[in-house]
C-alpha cells in the first residue's frame, strides 16, 4: 500500500463551553490517498465540519484547541502545532476548501477576481496581470459564461450555483492535491447540485487531487464517492467502500442512517423507518458505545466500554462495533 | 445624474427633521426661555419700558407667528446679535469655527485612528490576554470624567507642577496663511488633542472592537483564512472594509459636533477662542442668539452629513444601490 | 416518558433569568463592581437617613484650605468646609440624580420604544421616530442647558401661579432624562419588532387580547433584560454628565455633588490646591469603573446574542 496524502491519526478536539469542555471530535483516526473521492457522513453534529476545518488549522481557538496527541500528517509532514506562517503557505495550495454558503463564504465588498487574484498571488509568483488572466482561466474551465466579464462582478451579482462554481475555480486555481468539499451543494438548489456536483468530478480527474467531501446527503456520497467515512457523535463508527457501506453496512447506525434515506426506485413504503431516541448531549456522553442508547443490538458490553475501531490496512475498511451486521 | 436626483430626494427627506428640531428649539428656548426683554433693559427698567421692548420682541404675538419669524430667521441664517457681545452670531461662528476645526480635528482623526487599530488587534485576540488588556483599558479610561482629564493633563504638561512643557492656556496661532506657523500650532495643539485622544478612545475603541468581532465571525472571514490569508492582510483588506458603514456613520455623524459646540469644555478651559468657547459663555450667561444658532446650526450639519452617509454608502458597499 | 419530559421540564427551568444569575455570580470581576456599587448604595443611604456627613455645609471660617488633619480627614476647601464630608455626601447626590434619571429615562424610552415598535409602519411609529431624530440631532450639553432655561422658567410661573417651589432643582434631571430616553427607545422598538412576529403574540392576538395588553403584559417583560442594562448606562453617563453640567453652571443646585467640587477644583488645581479634586475625582472614578464594568456583566449575563 503506498503512503496515504492525509494521514489523521487520534485526533481530539476541544471545545470550552460555558457548561464545561466538551469533546466534539473523540480520538478519531482516518488516511486519505491520492485522487480518491471519501465522504465524510454522519448527522449534523457529529463532527464531521469541525473535522475538515481542523486539517487546515481553522478551528476557531479559543474557544477550541486540537488534543496534544493529536496527529494530522499531510504528505508526511505533521501540521498539528505547525506554525501558523507556515499553515497559511498550504491553505488553498496544498489544501483548498469549499464551503457550504456560496452566499456569505465570499467577501461581499470585492470583485471575485479580485478575490481569486489574491489567492494566485500569494501563493504563485506571478504579477496582476498574470494573475487575472489565470483567474478568467479558471471561471472558464468552471463554466461560467463570458468569464472575462464575469471576474470583475461582485458576489452579490451571480446567481447561488455561480458563486459556487467562483469558490471552486477560487479553491482549484493553485491545483491543490487535497480538496476539502463541506457541504458543497447542500444550500443550492436540487438542479444545480448535479451540475456542481459534475464540475467538482471533472476538475478531480483533470488536477489528480483528493477530495474529502463533508455532507449528510447520501445520495451524494453514493454516486460521487469511493469510500466512505460515517461518523456517530464525535467517533467514527464506520470505515469502507461505497460499494460495502450501501449494501453491506455493518454498523447498525449506518444501517439506521441508510434506511432513513427515501427511495425512489423501490416500493411503496408504508412509512419512511427512523433512529428512535436522540443523540447524546456532547457534554453528557454515556461511557460505552455513544450508540448503544437507540442500538437494538445493544448488550451490556456496549454499555461497559466503548468498542474500539479497527481498520483493515489492504481494504481500508473497519467498523467500531461489538455487534456488527454481517 | 441619479447622484444627484438621489441626493436631492434623501435631503427633501430630511425637511421635517429640520422643523422638528426648530420648533423643539423654539418651543424651549424662546416660548418658555426667560423674558429677554428683563434681560435687556436690566433691572432699573420701568413697566412701560419692558412693555414696550415686550412689543418690539414680540411677545405678544401668537405662538405660530412667532416660530414663523423664528423659522426665517433660521433661513436667512440671521440668529440676530449676541447680547453680551453685540456682534452678529453669524460673524462670531464664521471666526470662531476655523480655530474649533483646528483645535479639535488632530485629536478627532488620531483618537479614531488608534481606536480603529485597537479595535482591530483587540478583535483579532477576542477573548485572549490582548484582547483582555485592552478592553480593560478601555473601561478605565471610559471612567475618568472629561473635565478630571483636562485638569490633569494641563497640569502634567503645563504647569510647574508637571513637565511645563506648552502653555498653558491660550491660542497664538495664525489663522491665515502667511501668519500661520506650525510649530505654533503644535504647540498650543498638542494637550487638547491629548486630552480628546485620551477621553475618546475608551468609547472608540469598544465600539470598533464589537463591530470587528462581529465582522471576523463572517463566513467570508473564514473562507479567507482557509486560503491562507495572513492576519495584516484578513484585517485591513476584508475585515475593515466590511466594517467601513457603521465606521463611517461613527465617524461622519460626530463631525457635526466636533465642529459645532465643538469641544465646549477643551477649549474654555484651555483659553482657546473657538466656538466651543462661545458657546461656554453664551450657556454660562444665557446668552440667547448663540445658543439658539448653534442648537440650530449643528442640526442642519447633522442632517446634511446623514444624507452624506447614505450616499457614501454605496461608494463603500457595493451591494447597496440608489434607490 | 415522564422521564423525558422531567428532563424537558429542567432546561425549560433554566429560564433567561436563572441562567442570568448564575452567569453573573461566575463573573469574578462583575461580583466585585456590584459590591463595590452596593457599598456606595449603603452610603448613600447612610447620608440620606442623616447617619453620617451631617456637617458638609458647616462653615469654619478660621480653617480654609486646609490640609489633611484628625479633624478634617481629606482637608478643608476655600469656605473651611470640610471635604471628606463633602465628598461623602455627594454620594447621596449621585444616587438620588442616577437613579431619577435611570429610572425615568428607561421607563420612558421602554414606553415609547413598545408603542413605536408595536405600530411599526404606521404613523404613530413614524411620528415618535421623527421626535427620537429630533432629540438625537442636538448637541448634547446645548439641549441640557436649552431644556434647563425652559424648566426654570416653568418653575418660576409654577412658584407665581402655584406656590410650588424647588422645582427648578430638577432642571438638570429633566433635561438628561429628555436626552436619555432616546437611546433605550431605539433599542426597545427593534427588539418589540422583532418580539411581534413571534409565536406567542399571534397566538394572543388569534385569540382576541386587546392591543394595549398584548403590549404591556406579553410583549414589553421580554424586553426587560434591555432595560436593565439601558438603566445601568443611563445612571453612568447621568452621573459622568452631571460633572460637566455642574461646570457649565447647570448642575444641581443647593446642595453638593462630586461635579460641583471638581468644578470648585479647576480654580484651585493651578494654584496648588488639591484637596477638592482629588477627593472627588477618586469617589467619582471608583464608581463609575465600578458600574461601567457592573453594567458591562449584567449585559454578558443577560444577553445570550453579545458577542464579547
Amino acid at each position: 500500500m503506498t503512503t496515504p496524502l492525509l494521514s489523521v491519526k487520534d485526533l481530539v478536539i476541544e471545545f470550552n463551553t460555558e457548561h464545561g469542555l466538551i469533546r466534539a471530535v473523540d480520538r478519531i483516526s482516518f488516511d486519505i490517498f491520492e485522487g480518491e473521492t471519501v465522504g465524510l457522513v454522519g448527522e449534523s453534529g457529529c463532527g464531521k465540519s469541525i473535522t475538515s476545518l481542523s486539517i487546515l488549522g481553522l478551528i476557531p481557538s479559543p474557544p477550541g484547541r486540537i488534543g496534544a496527541e493529536s496527529s494530522i500528517k499531510y504528505q508526511g509532514k505533521e501540521l498539528v502545532g505547525l506554525p501558523e506562517e507556515q499553515l497559511r503557505l498550504m491553505r488553498g495550495h496544498d489544501i483548498s476548501m469549499i464551503f457550504q454558503e456560496p452566499m456569505t463564504a465570499l467577501n461581499p465588498v470585492f470583485t471575485v477576481g479580485n478575490q481569486m487574484m489574491e489567492v494566485i498571488m500569494r501563493h504563485k509568483k506571478v504579477n496582476k496581470k498574470e494573475a487575472l488572466k489565470m483567474a478568467v482561466k479558471m471561471l472558464e474551465d468552471v463554466g461560467i459564461p463570458a468569464p472575462e466579464k464575469r471576474v470583475h462582478n461582485y458576489p452579490h451579482q451571480l446567481s447561488g450555483g455561480m458563486r459556487q462554481r467562483v469558490m471552486i475555480a477560487m479553491a482549484l486555481s493553485c491545483n491543490p492535491h487535497l480538496l476539502l468539499a463541506d457541504e458543497p451543494t447542500t444550500a443550492l438548489d436540487v438542479t444545480i447540485q448535479a451540475q456542481v456536483m459534475d464540475l467538482m468530478g471533472d476538475m478531480q480527474k483533470k488536477q489528480n487531487m483528493a477530495v474529502i467531501l463533508v455532507t449528510h446527503d447520501l445520495g451524494v456520497v453514493a454516486e460521487f464517492c469511493q469510500r466512505v467515512i460515517v461518523m456517530y457523535c464525535g467517533h467514527i463508527a464506520e470505515v469502507g467502500t461505497v460499494d460495502q457501506i450501501f449494501n453491506r453496512p455493518q454498523h447498525p447506525y449506518t444501517k439506521g442512517l441508510l434506511a432513513s434515506v427515501p427511495r425512489v426506485l423501490e416500493e411503496k413504503v408504508e412509512f419512511l423507518p427512523t433512529i428512535s431516541g436522540t443523540v447524546p448531549d456532547l457534554g453528557n456522553l454515556p461511557k460505552g458505545c455513544r450508540f448503544a442508547d437507540r442500538c437494538e443490538r445493544a448488550t451490556e458490553e456496549c454499555n461497559a466500554k466503548p468498542p474500539q475501531l479497527t481498520i483493515d490496512e489492504k481494504t481500508q475498511a473497519g467498523v467500531a462495533c461489538y455487534h456488527p451486521y454481517k | 445624474m441619479d447622484t444627484l436626483r438621489y441626493t436631492l430626494r434623501k435631503l427633501l427627506y430630511s425637511v421635517p427633521l429640520i422643523l422638528g428640531v426648530t420648533l423643539l428649539s423654539f418651543t424651549l428656548m424662546v416660548y418658555f426661555g426667560p423674558d429677554m426683554a428683563y434681560e435687556k433693559l436690566g433691572k432699573n427698567a420701568t413697566e412701560e419700558d419692558i412693555e414696550r421692548e415686550r412689543e418690539k420682541l414680540g411677545y405678544n404675538k401668537p405662538f405660530v407667528v412667532r416660530y414663523g419669524n423664528f423659522l426665517t430667521s433660521v433661513l436667512t441664517f440671521d440668529f440676530g446679535e449676541s447680547f453680551s457681545t453685540n456682534q452678529r452670531v453669524m460673524d462670531m461662528f464664521a471666526e470662531t469655527i476655523p480655530v474649533s476645526i483646528m483645535v479639535a480635528l488632530p485629536g478627532f482623526i488620531l483618537g479614531n485612528l488608534i481606536s480603529i487599530i485597537f479595535g482591530l488587534w483587540a478583535a483579532y485576540h477576542r477573548g485572549q490576554r490582548l484582547d483582555k488588556t485592552i478592553m480593560a483599558g478601555a473601561v478605565v479610561g471610559m471612567s475618568i470624567s472629561f473635565l478630571i482629564v483636562v485638569i490633569v493633563f494641563q497640569l502634567l504638561l503645563c504647569s510647574d507642577y508637571g513637565l511645563n512643557m506648552f502653555p498653558t492656556t491660550g491660542w497664538e496661532v495664525g489663522m491665515n496663511l502667511e501668519e500661520f506657523n506650525i510649530l505654533d500650532y503644535f504647540e498650543y495643539v498638542t494637550v487638547p488633542a491629548i486630552c480628546t485622544i485620551f477621553v475618546s478612545v475608551g468609547y472608540n475603541t469598544r465600539f470598533y472592537r464589537a463591530v470587528f468581532v462581529e465582522e471576523l465571525t463572517r463566513d467570508h472571514v473564514r473562507t479567507a483564512k482557509a486560503f491562507g490569508c495572513g492576519p495584516v492582510r484578513l484585517l485591513f483588506k476584508h475585515v475593515l472594509k466590511n466594517s467601513l458603514i457603521p465606521i463611517l456613520t461613527r465617524i461622519i455623524l460626530s463631525l457635526p459636533f466636533v465642529i459645532i459646540g465643538g469641544s465646549i469644555i477643551i477649549e474654555s478651559y484651555f483659553g482657546i477662542p473657538g466656538v466651543g468657547s462661545v458657546v461656554y459663555d453664551a450657556i454660562v450667561n444665557g446668552d440667547q442668539p448663540i445658543t439658539k444658532a448653534a442648537v440650530v446650526c449643528t442640526a442642519i450639519l447633522y442632517v446634511f452629513f446623514l444624507t452624506l452617509t447614505d450616499i457614501l454608502y454605496q461608494v463603500v458597499d457595493p451591494r447597496i444601490s440608489l434607490k | 416518558m415522564t422521564n423525558e419530559q422531567n428532563k424537558q421540564e429542567t432546561i425549560k427551568k433554566e429560564t433567561l433569568w436563572t441562567k442570568a444569575v448564575r452567569k453573573f455570580f461566575r463573573d469574578k470581576m462583575g461580583v466585585i463592581s456590584f459590591s463595590i456599587v452596593c457599598l456606595y448604595a449603603l452610603i448613600a443611604l447612610g447620608v440620606a437617613c442623616g447617619f453620617w456627613a451631617t456637617e458638609w455645609s458647616e462653615l469654619n471660617p478660621d480653617m480654609k484650605n486646609t490640609g489633611p488633619s484628625a479633624d478634617f480627614w481629606l482637608g478643608t476647601n476655600i469656605l473651611g468646609q470640610d471635604i471628606y464630608q463633602r465628598a461623602i455626601f455627594s454620594t447621596k447626590t449621585a444616587f438620588e440624580v442616577g437613579l431619577v434619571v435611570a429610572l425615568v429615562a428607561t421607563m420612558l424610552g421602554a414606553i415609547v420604544g413598545c408603542l413605536s415598535g408595536y405600530f411599526s409602519g404606521t404613523w404613530i411609529d413614524e411620528f415618535f421616530l421623527w421626535i427620537i431624530g429630533c432629540i438625537d440631532c442636538i448637541p448634547f450639553y446645548l439641549f441640557v442647558a436649552a431644556v434647563g432655561f425652559a424648566v426654570n422658567t416653568l418653575a418660576q410661573n409654577l412658584n407665581a401661579s402655584f406656590g410650588i417651589e424647588g422645582f427648578e432643582y430638577f432642571a438638570m434631571h429633566i433635561a438628561m432624562i429628555a436626552t436619555f430616553w432616546t437611546a433605550t427607545a431605539r433599542l426597545v422598538r427593534g427588539e418589540v419588532i422583532k418580539i411581534k412576529h413571534l409565536e406567542f403574540v399571534e397566538a394572543a392576538h388569534a385569540i382576541g387580547v386587546p392591543g394595549p395588553k398584548i403590549i404591556f403584559k406579553h410583549i414589553l417583560p421580554n424586553t426587560f433584560h434591555i432595560l436593565l442594562v439601558q438603566a445601568t448606562i443611563a445612571f453612568v453617563s447621568a452621573i459622568k454628565s452631571e460633572v460637566i453640567l455642574s461646570y457649565l453652571g447647570l448642575g444641581v443646585k443647593n446642595t453638593v455633588s462630586w461635579g460641583k467640587m471638581i468644578a470648585e477644583a479647576t480654580q484651585e488645581v493651578p494654584a496648588g490646591i488639591y484637596s477638592n479634586f482629588f477627593a472627588a475625582s477618586a469617589f467619582l472614578f471608583v464608581l463609575v469603573m465600578a458600574f461601567n464594568i457592573f453594567a458591562d456583566a449584567l449585559q454578558d449575563a443577560l444577553d445570550p446574542k453579545k458577542v464579547s
